[in-house]
């Protein structure tokens, strides 16, 4: 029986991309969202229940993990990596540091099954959820069947993350309303579009490809994009990230080493360092390496980025814990 | 003896794209259809002296023996076969739409692939593809065969594992002693691409489709194909795509013969 459910819209911000995803053979239900959130806030996705998503992915930062290097997981692990934000996955390409996985629906397979973050089987959390007294009818409300398998669960939890939508910062309404930057703003935006958008470009400030920028010249502890291709021309490539909501999501770069934007600006003014695989944009005409800026230009960038935030978002009711 | 165990999941509606929505409004003339069923015969290997017999395969309680004459048991080996086509007589070709199938030589009950909707007509070959099209291990989550809480898929490099094979032998130098081949890589790279069609012709035989028969294709399968290059001292486990997993591909991808058809 076809069980009694309230659409929920998907639209695309007037300023923003057509998306990748666009919840074709996913209908976004109230239901389904509200499950979604649920188990994005449930830790019985994990082996011992203990680690949730929102564990490592906190609403108050735009969903990264506040002061946190590395994210932390299972047994007080610590993971390989710091943790993204997450908004505007439906305009992704692939997901992840290396971009190891393809498609919004399978993004949680990796957390929960990570030894080191949430350590649980798929099948496993199949099995716990069909014995829940809480979820068994709100599957059969979300979905309509009798038993919960896993692509109801990978379909909830992206119905609620496809929806977290981050498009009401200043820039935004600078953007597509009458809100005005002001004068420092304004100069920062301009020296960002000539030294940072061609790799951080658009409305979403990602060109999604991956690059080398210089953190290191072995990356012997983590070669990055390599270890999903094995190809050695990938050795030290990441994910470019988008900028949004940039002043929240400290610390920065794939391992957090940095802790604030003037150390990630100064990293691209004097710290790159060269390897075979140093993006050519980061190589400069007379064969030194990085992008030039001076203090106040750096400050400037700093301003503009900070009118990426989205405060709305970071408050907004649909995301917050329901538990 | 025949040791024969094979799982069929048999895959659960997918979504229709419009594509298939078109078709749908435009039908093609009505097409006379049966069925018939292949058969993995799931063995060890072929007799080195008389080629009609084969060493059983059975999981748990065997002991063999490699080429690098190490030991070993075989306790799992599942595999995904896909993309099913069906050759003529007159050379055009039948795509058995949505064919994917989990095959776990390890377990009951003995079975083989169901295949229904098949034109009425005589076929004299036929192709799979052993694993899981790149399509297919990128848009989305599934269920049914293709379900990744079946096992049988990576998360953190997404994707299918097309191939599992698993064991313990004294000469693995792994934690317990165990042997872990996992293979799979569908990324259109020479560096992780580890997708394996394989081609029977059948030869004097042929597959007669009617409405009513229930025709078998009869393949074997050797599963010591599998590690046949493989020094268990040396590479005791692939747990991802890349070069130890292709070169493992291309030794199963030759661990199915055609055997015979009954019509």
């Amino acid at each position: 029986m076809q069980p009694a459910t309230t659409h929920y819209e998907f639209e695309t911000p007037k300023n923003f991309p057509t998306p990748t995803y666009d919840f074709k053979g996913n209908e976004i239900t109230k239901e389904g969202f509200e499950l979604g959130r649920l188990l994005f806030y449930d830790p019985v996705l994990s082996r011992d229940s203990t680690v949730s998503c929102s564990s490592c992915h906190q609403q108050f930062v735009a969903f990264a993990h506040s002061g946190h290097a590395k994210s932390h997981g299972i047994d007080n692990q610590v993971t390989l990596r710091n943790s993204i934000g997450l908004f505007n996955l439906a305009w992704k390409m692939n997901f992840f540091w290396d971009g190891g996985v393809d498609h919004i629906e399978l993004i949680p397979l990796a957390p929960i099954s990570n030894p080191l973050e949430m350590d649980e089987k798929m099948s496993t959390v199949v099995y716990k959820l069909n014995r829940s007294g809480r979820y068994k009818g709100l599957f059969q409300k979300a979905f309509g069947k009798d038993t919960v398998d896993s692509q109801q669960i990978l379909k909830a939890l992206t119905q609620f993350n496809g929806l977290m939508i981050s498009n009401q910062s200043k820039y935004d309404k600078y953007r597509t309303q009458d809100e005005i930057l002001n004068e420092d703003e304004l100069q920062g935006l301009s020296l960002f579009t000539t030294k940072c958008s061609s790799c951080h470009n658009g409305e979403l400030f990602t060109d999604e490809l991956f690059r080398n920028n210089g953190l290191s010249e072995t990356f012997t502890n983590d070669t990055g994009r390599e270890r999903i291709t094995t190809s050695s021309s990938d050795i030290g490539k990441f994910k470019v990230p988008s900028l949004r909501n940039v002043e929240l999501t400290s610390p920065y770069m794939h391992d957090g080493r940095f802790t604030t934007l003037e150390k990630v600006l100064d990293h691209y003014s004097t710290g790159v360092r060269n390897s075979s695989t140093l993006d050519p944009l980061l190589v400069k005409g007379d064969g030194t390496y990085g992008i030039p800026l001076t203090e106040d230009e750096k400050q400037k960038i700093i301003l503009f980025l900070n009118t990426l935030t989205d405060h709305s978002f970071i408050t907004d009711p649909r995301f917050t814990n329901p538990f | 003896m025949k040791n024969i165990h094979i799982i069929i999941l048999v895959l659960a509606h997918i979504i229709f794209f419009s594509a298939c929505k078109k078709a749908s409004e435009d039908p093609a003339p009505a097409q006379e259809t049966g069925s018939a069923t292949i058969e993995f015969d799931n063995q060890f290997e072929q007799d080195p002296l008389d080629p009609t017999l084969y060493t059983p395969l059975e999981i748990n309680t065997r002991t063999y023996t490699n080429a690098a004459n190490e030991s070993y048991i075989i306790t799992k080996f599942k595999y995904y076969i896909s993309n099913i086509k069906l050759k003529r007589a007159d050379g055009s070709i039948y795509v058995v739409p949505e064919s994917y199938y989990l095959i776990d030589a390890g377990s009951t009950p003995d079975s083989g692939v169901e295949l229904h909707n098949i034109p009425v007509g005589t076929y004299t070959a036929m192709s799979y593809v052993i694993g899981v099209d790149s399509t297919r291990n990128v848009d989305g989550a599934h269920t049914g065969a293709l379900d990744p809480a079946n096992g049988m898929f990576w998360s953190w490099n997404s994707g299918y594992i097309f191939m599992m094979f698993e064991g313990t032998s004294p000469q693995s130098t792994a934690t317990d002693h165990v042997l872990q081949y996992h293979v799979g890589g569908f990324r259109n790279s020479t560096h992780t691409n580890a997708l394996q069609t394989v081609n029977h012709a059948f030869n004097t035989y042929e597959l007669r489709v009617t409405k009513v028969g229930t025709p078998e294709v009869h393949l074997i399968v050797e599963a010591a194909k599998v590690v046949k290059s493989q020094s268990f001292a040396t590479v005791p486990t692939v747990h991802m795509p890349g070069a130890a997993a292709i070169s493992i591909s291309n030794d199963y991808a030759s661990m199915f013969t055609f055997s015979h058809i009954h019509n």
